[in-house]
């Protein structure tokens, strides 16, 4: 209780007062890449710039200035490789980070708003939702305007026929028709694409055996419509950057 | 125990029976005080300061009422909210508390009716009256005595101005003297809402902790949860959050 207390109290320093908001880094234009990015269930909002700067430079650049605003602010990684600088915008919930990497004697900056507060934990029906056996299972939904791209990656420990027979069972309670299904035979291992439609929306699915009784899936679906509140949320804290 | 209770016993433990790393700290003077009552207080009221333990150890400090509420046995209450950070502006801060105290018992173990606690970037919540009331039952409430017992002197001196960060104020000195030392020089002032607290200093460590702002138009600051997500106590009344003074 009381070394919680007392980093509190007196792990601080003394920060001046900068009240301006930054957005980007000097001299350079910030493209924003889609309008949101789902990972995890998280939500993101990513932007790149590239500079003649080093990379250290930038990320002092961005440390400095989020530090005078009076940000929790750490910095992360070595200037010859990649470097991390985030900061927590604790009211709002937000996290902004700017990853840097050093490429053909530039850097490139990654910038990402990261919402802490809200999950999108809805995933479209279309997708597939194993209850069981699943060893790793990522989620990644770009949104660009009025399209809308949802990728799964996973690997089910079960076989591959057991893991499409169950893709194709949700796929067809979700009212989806298989347009192609194709076997292959790739250095030893089976793989499977699947194809389902329904209208304009379309679901593809890959399966891998990689092991035995372990299947791993890579499934995409167009236009998939999943929980969209917690982005008109963090649009909203986040504001303009 | 959870983050937030934590928290919340850095707040209140300020009176145990033995030593503590709190036992010589500028909070531990400052909580005391606030243990005596907020009968005083009124909507609006808010107070800042700078706490400085040397050595670059910064925090700043801000306390405001933002609301009138009665709790849920009939007794007039204040919405407290408490605010640490590391930015002067309290831009980011570390810890964010919103508390239902009840107005003639003050921020003690029996005075706390309803608690939402913020640390770091997490989302602010509600603790519940079971865990709240489980926490408060074990923060020891400061014995009813005075602070001058085991050989501690206390000697008030005439009231004074005081130059501060957020002006010039009367203040009246209290130095508390410990075995001929002199431990704590805390100087009050009418003028300041809430704690009454204008400067904290204890010379032997060099801790100082200084008014830099008051006022009386607090506005609530702290983002509460969704009132859908507010399960129980329909009968809330929190104002507005949006970030104001």
């Amino acid at each position: 209780m009381s070394g919680l207390g007392v980093a509190i109290l007196f792990g601080a320093t003394v920060i001046a007062r900068v009240p301006d908001e930054v957005l980007a880094y000097p001299n350079t234009v910030q493209i924003q890449i889609g309008d949101e990015l789902v990972i995890g269930g998280e939500y993101f909002r990513i932007a790149y710039f590239t500079t003649p700067d080093s990379v250290s430079a930038v990320a002092e650049h961005f440390f400095q200035t989020w530090k005078k605003m009076g940000l929790p602010t750490m910095v992360d990684g070595h200037p010859e490789d990649e470097m991390v600088v985030s900061a927590f915008y604790t009211r709002e919930g937000l996290q902004r980070s700017i990853v840097l990497k050093q490429w053909k004697g530039k850097t490139i900056g990654f910038a990402a708003v990261r919402d802490l507060w809200v999950r999108a934990d809805a995933s479209p029906k279309e997708m597939f939702s194993p209850a069981d056996g699943v060893v790793w299972l990522q989620n990644v939904e770009s949104r660009d305007g009025a399209a809308r791209m949802y990728h799964q990656t996973a690997l089910i420990e079960d076989k591959l026929g057991a893991v499409a027979d169950r893709i194709k069972g949700q796929l067809a309670a979700a009212g989806y028709s298989l347009a192609q299904e194709k076997w292959l035979s790739r250095q030893g291992a089976r793989q499977l694409t699947l194809e389902h439609t329904r209208g304009g929306q379309r679901v593809v699915t890959h399966l891998v055996e990689i092991d035995v009784g372990a299947t791993a899936i890579v499934q995409t679906c167009d236009d998939c419509v999943g929980d969209s509140g917690g982005a008109e949320q963090m649009r909203s804290r986040a504001g303009g950057g | 125990m959870k983050s937030w209770a934590l928290a919340l016993c850095a707040v209140l433990s300020v009176e145990t029976s033995g030593p503590s790393l709190f036992s010589d700290s500028v909070t531990h003077v400052l909580l005391r005080h606030m243990m005596r009552g907020v009968s005083a207080a009124g909507p609006g009221d808010w107070v800042s300061y700078r706490a400085d333990a040397g050595g670059g150890r910064v925090s700043f400090w801000r306390f405001s009422v933002v609301g009138t509420e009665k709790d849920s046995l009939g007794r007039d209450s204040l919405w407290i909210e408490i605010e640490l950070g590391q930015d002067r502006d309290l831009r980011a801060p570390l810890v964010q508390i919103r508390l239902l105290v009840v107005r003639d018992t003050g921020l003690s173990n029996e005075g706390i009716a309803r608690l939402f606690v913020a640390l770091g970037a997490d989302k602010p919540h509600e603790v519940s009256p079971e865990q709240l009331g489980r926490i408060l039952q074990s923060v020891p409430n400061p014995p009813a005595r005075s602070i001058a017992t085991g050989g501690e002197t206390i000697r008030s001196r005439p009231e004074t101005r005081l130059m501060t960060q957020a002006g010039i104020l009367p203040a009246v000195p209290i130095e508390i003297y410990q075995e001929g030392s002199l431990l704590q020089r805390i100087w009050m002032s009418y003028r300041l809402p809430l704690l009454h607290l204008a400067k904290l200093e204890m010379p032997a460590i060099g801790h100082v902790m200084e008014v830099i702002g008051f006022g009386t138009d607090a506005q609530p600051r702290m983002v509460l949860p969704d009132p859908a997500e507010l399960k129980a106590r329909p009968e809330s009344k929190l104002r507005s959050t949006a970030p104001a003074r």
